[in-house]
């Protein structure tokens, strides 16, 4: 029997359904990471009214002498943002290359010049290539990587590391630790290295190095 | 924390990815853990904000499985497109040839195809939804067409030589 596209479609995804198992399974898990009743934690009962009403007035005094709006999303949010996005995207690279010589040789628009990650110097991953891109508007390399096994391919940002654009990062030589942002379900590890920014997505087992090494 | 209606929809909407019920099912539950914390209140927001952590999961994870690892989720279409969005309205099709069809499509074929016919999304809607131009959209709304008509006439064929 015929039926339009529409209602077949519809009727084929209507008989999908999870299983009550299955529903008090997340259910469960639900509840287990549930905020408070409100989705905010309950003031705590030795805060009277007029403590509170000080904190209120406090805060208003704060937010009408901040320079900014209070709830700005963190620089290293938005880097994180902006890589995941395009490692989602996956668009096609400008160079399909194995190796850095490759990479050098292909950007050479950039203000610096592409270089491998002591990082990453443990992790076994192989370059595919690269295109030109951006972060917050400063002019950066991003390169595919694919890491063996069951790791998949990565999305690798190196930039010129402007302090005044990005804020302050890690910085590995100075013993610092990547920041790991997790953006809508992908992982992204932001710190500065060689006086470049580094933006990865993805799981991957970094081995931290000591400084000066 | 999202109703039992709610978690539904979402899990046909990780089957629409997935197309395989076991699949979906950790595919949502992946994304819960995932975003339970930072949920929004609304329940309208809080089901687009866990539809996009399944979708960025799942394409992050349909790669690491390199099936397809040179599949662009991002097929932008460089030559201009004057497609009619309502080229599927008009489309029969049989009950029978509706399991065949989608076990040939791409993952974001069958996504196309849920959020047009179970949630009503228009062009414009899907393009916001799954963050593409509509140019996009339409192109791949119009090579879905293409790819329905041709499953259809091989399996009228294949009938049809079945039965002399």
């Amino acid at each position: 029997m015929n039926r339009p596209l529409k209602q077949a479609i519809r009727h084929h995804f209507e008989q999908r359904v999870l299983s009550t198992e299955q529903l008090e399974r997340l259910e469960a898990l639900m509840s287990v990471h549930a905020p408070g009743p409100a989705g905010r934690p309950i003031a705590k009962s030795w805060i009277g009214w007029p403590a509170a009403a000080a904190i209120a007035a406090l805060l208003a005094v704060i937010m009408l002498l901040a320079p900014g709006p209070v709830d700005e999303i963190p620089m290293t949010d938005r880097i994180a943002m902006e890589v995941a996005r395009n490692h989602i995207k996956l668009k096609p690279l400008d160079v399909e290359t194995d190796n850095m010589d490759g990479i050098r040789r292909y950007f050479t628009d950039l203000e610096f010049a592409p270089v491998k990650s002591q990082l990453l110097a443990s992790s076994n991953l192989e370059l595919l290539g690269g295109r030109y891109c951006s972060i917050q508007s400063v002019p950066a390399a991003q390169l595919r990587v694919s890491a063996p096994d069951k790791h998949g391919l990565k999305t690798l940002y190196q930039s010129e590391y402007r302090k005044e654009v990005f804020g302050p990062l890690p910085v590995l030589e100075n013993g610092g630790v990547p920041v790991e942002v997790n953006v809508k379900g992908i992982t992204v590890r932001i710190w500065v290295e060689k006086g470049l920014l580094f933006a990865l997505t993805g799981e991957l087992e970094l081995e931290p190095i000591k400084p000066g090494q | 924390m999202l109703d039992r209606p709610v978690l539904q929809g979402l899990f046909r909407y990780g089957f629409s990815l997935t197309h395989d019920e076991d699949a979906a099912c950790d595919l949502l539950q992946d994304a819960l853990e995932i975003s339970l914390r930072k949920i929004p209140d609304n329940a309208d927001a809080a089901m687009r904000y866990v539809k996009s952590i399944m979708r960025n999961r799942f394409i992050d994870q349909y790669r690491r499985d390199q099936r397809h690892p040179t599949v662009s989720f991002d097929d932008n279409d460089k030559q201009p497109v004057v497609i009619d969005p309502r080229v599927l309205e008009d489309m029969v099709i049989a009950e029978h040839e509706v399991e065949s069809i989608m076990a040939v499509l791409e993952p974001l074929e069958r996504e196309l195809l849920f959020l047009w016919a179970v949630e009503g999304c228009t062009a414009q809607e899907i393009a916001d939804r799954t963050d593409s131009p509509r140019g996009t959209v339409l192109s791949r709304i119009h090579r879905l067409r293409q790819k329905i008509l041709r499953q259809q006439a091989l399996a009228g064929s294949a009938a049809e030589g079945g039965a002399s």
